[in-house]
């Protein structure tokens, strides 16, 4: 398995987001194990990939270490749940609990991974 | 948080990962991220698997049961905690307004709400299909 950074449009309408993937993207074979939730009109997600996949400049690989820096920054700088604080929806246990889960589940991915 | 079955599998969420469990059973088939960092409710239509996400508010059209996120609308209110489908209309409910909304089809549209029965509801379910 290798791991691949994913470009993701989101087109933004009046009734809602319509996101568009790359070409070649498919679910059967990309994992996606992480999205960055954020940005208006572009979107990355982490995903697994097979060995032997064609990667493309907008399915570019990225090694382990770069892998982790992305996915500490995309958890640490999450917008939404910056907002559910200020809003006092979700407590600061549970933001530690979710931020502590995506990485164990990240970290899962990345143990699958070589590059 | 959330769980549905798409007439095969048992589908749930925690806070990381979505996971397709293999019939109504311990073993997991698959598994893939959630497009919001705090779930909250899942339903299926019988073609694609809907998600609710607590933290943006959003409601989720995923590819299928996969990870891929086709569309996604605004959730009614501010704390979209319950997702179901009737068959023909998704339905929502609302921890802070207490209300529960029938969408028109799978869209932001909102044809009807109702109060919700006892205030605080976290999670909906429909009877008549697997949902």
């Amino acid at each position: 398995m290798k791991l691949c950074k994913v470009k993701i449009t989101k087109d933004r309408t009046p009734t809602g987001t319509h996101f568009t993937y790359p070409e070649g993207y498919d679910a059967h074979v990309l994992s996606p194990f992480l999205y960055q939730n954020e940005g208006d009109n572009i979107e990355h997600c982490l995903a697994t990939v097979p060995d032997d996949f064609k990667f493309t400049k907008d399915m570019e690989e990225v090694d382990k270490e770069t892998a982790e820096v992305l996915v500490d920054s995309w958890i640490d700088d999450d917008k939404d749940l910056d907002a559910a604080i200020v809003a006092g929806k979700i407590s600061f246990e549970e933001i530690t609990e979710c931020k502590m889960k995506r990485r164990e589940y990240c970290k899962d991915s990345y143990l699958l991974s070589r590059t | 948080m959330g769980l549905t079955y798409d007439g095969t599998d048992l589908i749930s969420t925690d806070l990381a990962k979505i996971y397709v469990l293999d019939g109504i059973s311990v073993s997991i088939k698959s598994s893939f991220a959630s497009p919001d960092t705090f779930m909250s409710g899942l339903a299926f239509d019988g073609t694609n698997l809907i998600s609710s996400g607590y933290a943006a508010d959003d409601i989720y059209i995923h590819n299928g049961v996969s990870g891929t996120i086709s569309s996604s609308f605004a959730a009614p209110a501010f704390a979209p905690t319950g997702l179901t489908f009737d068959g023909t209309n998704l339905i929502s409910v609302d921890l802070t307004t207490n209300l529960i909304y029938v969408h028109s089809g799978v869209s932001v549209t909102i044809s009807s709400t109702f109060a919700s029965p006892g205030g605080n509801e976290w999670g909906l379910t429909y009877t008549g299909g697997p949902y």
